[in-house]
């Protein structure tokens, strides 16, 4: 077995069902792409952290009906975050 | 009486006004608790199709990869083209913006007889590389900056890339397209100078090829080089990694990868009895951490 290198694990959990999708680094941290649950609806998430996976803050954009959604991916060109969400009107799970 | 009637319609509408008002008041303070995990905002918005003559055609599809190019982004994917009210053409979609929004252009290749969409970009030398599934045959799209159409490029063995997205990168001279079976590496002619099978996730970085992949209780994660060749970086018993953090009998998936200042950040989903947390695996194949 090779390991001769050391790691982190940072576990993240918001609502108990908690999905990433996607992974991303630039300016020195890590943004995650996925989705939560709030309130039984599927809701996009993004999360930044440091390089060490220490949490800087979580987006769950405020949509103002019930969806079925989540961030699909996301980039980072300088001081903007470019993430595309899925969004759908029906459905929870 | 009808004093009555004006004083309880009053009440009615008084109660109702009242409710009204604490649902908003309820919704905001929810909202508010969104917003106080949210520092940002929607700089621009673009809804498209917004008209009879393109349509979304599926949820799963629509909008597959996004490229900023410079003060320019770029988007690809699939909308349905809509000829008569009962006919919809799921085709290919690439279109440009400027980076407040501003269409610069836009491009549907239609197809009437088979799905069509646009999976990954690139742009390279001044050309925007769009590799996609176009009429069943996968295949490079190449536009100018202006968005002009150049030639195209044709991949080999077409079913093999349409079951899930595909990719596209150019470096060094070359272009490398990962499917969700093989990584090719093609000159800009579409002659292939090498090809691989993948399974599992892949990163393309700087001519390097990452892959990272479960095998039973191991996480593997492999460095492709230029010349095609597979190199092991880690293999690393999964169960030693739950164990450290707690989860001893959890089950663990893979999601995706990329490599930052020499680590690599693979994002994982954990599941514990019902519960599904995101886990975040921070790798430094020299020790540094």
């Amino acid at each position: 077995m090779i390991r001769s290198g050391d790691y982190n694990l940072m576990e993240y959990s918001f609502s108990g069902r908690d999905h990433g999708g996607s992974v991303a680094t630039a300016n020195d941290a890590v943004y995650i792409a996925g989705f939560s649950y709030v309130k039984g609806w599927r809701k996009p998430l993004l999360i930044k952290t440091d390089l060490n996976g220490n949490l800087i803050w979580i987006w769950i954009p405020n949509l103002t009906v019930p969806s079925f959604s989540l961030v699909e991916d996301v980039d980072v060109v300088g001081d903007r975050i470019c993430c595309w969400v899925h969004a759908k009107l029906a459905g929870n799970e | 009486m009808r004093k009555y009637r004006i004083l309880a319609y009053w009440i009615a509408t008084l109660t109702i006004l009242y409710l009204m008002i604490f649902a908003v008041y309820v919704k905001g303070f929810y909202d508010a608790k969104l917003y106080a995990v949210s520092h940002l905002k929607t700089i621009w918005l673009d809804v498209f199709p917004s008209n009879e003559t393109y349509v979304e055609v599926d949820f799963s599809d629509f909008i597959k990869d996004v490229y900023v190019d410079g003060s320019v982004v770029l988007v690809a994917g699939s909308v349905g083209y809509k000829p008569s009210p009962t006919v919809v053409y799921p085709s290919a979609l690439i279109a440009a913006y400027d980076v407040d929004g501003k269409l610069l252009w836009r491009h549907v290749v239609i197809n009437p007889n088979v799905s069509s969409e646009f999976n990954g970009l690139e742009v390279y030398n001044d050309k925007v590389y769009a590799v996609g599934t176009i009429g069943g045959k996968a295949v490079i799209y190449v536009y100018n900056r202006r968005g002009d159409f150049i030639y195209t490029i044709s991949l080999p063995r077409a079913d093999e890339f349409i079951e899930r997205g595909l990719e596209v990168y150019a470096w060094n001279n070359s272009l490398y397209v990962l499917t969700s079976r093989r990584i090719l590496r093609m000159s800009f002619s579409g002659d292939i100078l090498w090809s691989i099978n993948l399974t599992g996730s892949a990163y393309f970085h700087s001519g390097v090829v990452y892959l990272v992949r479960k095998v039973a209780d191991r996480l593997i994660l492999e460095a492709v080089d230029h010349r095609g060749k597979v190199n092991l970086v880690a293999n690393i018993s999964l169960s030693e990694w739950m164990l450290s953090i707690g989860h001893g009998k959890a089950r663990v998936g893979v999601y995706d990868l990329c490599i930052y200042r020499g680590r690599a950040y693979i994002l994982m989903r954990i599941n514990i009895v019902s519960e599904c947390h995101i886990l975040l695996a921070i790798y430094d194949p020299f020790g540094r951490l």
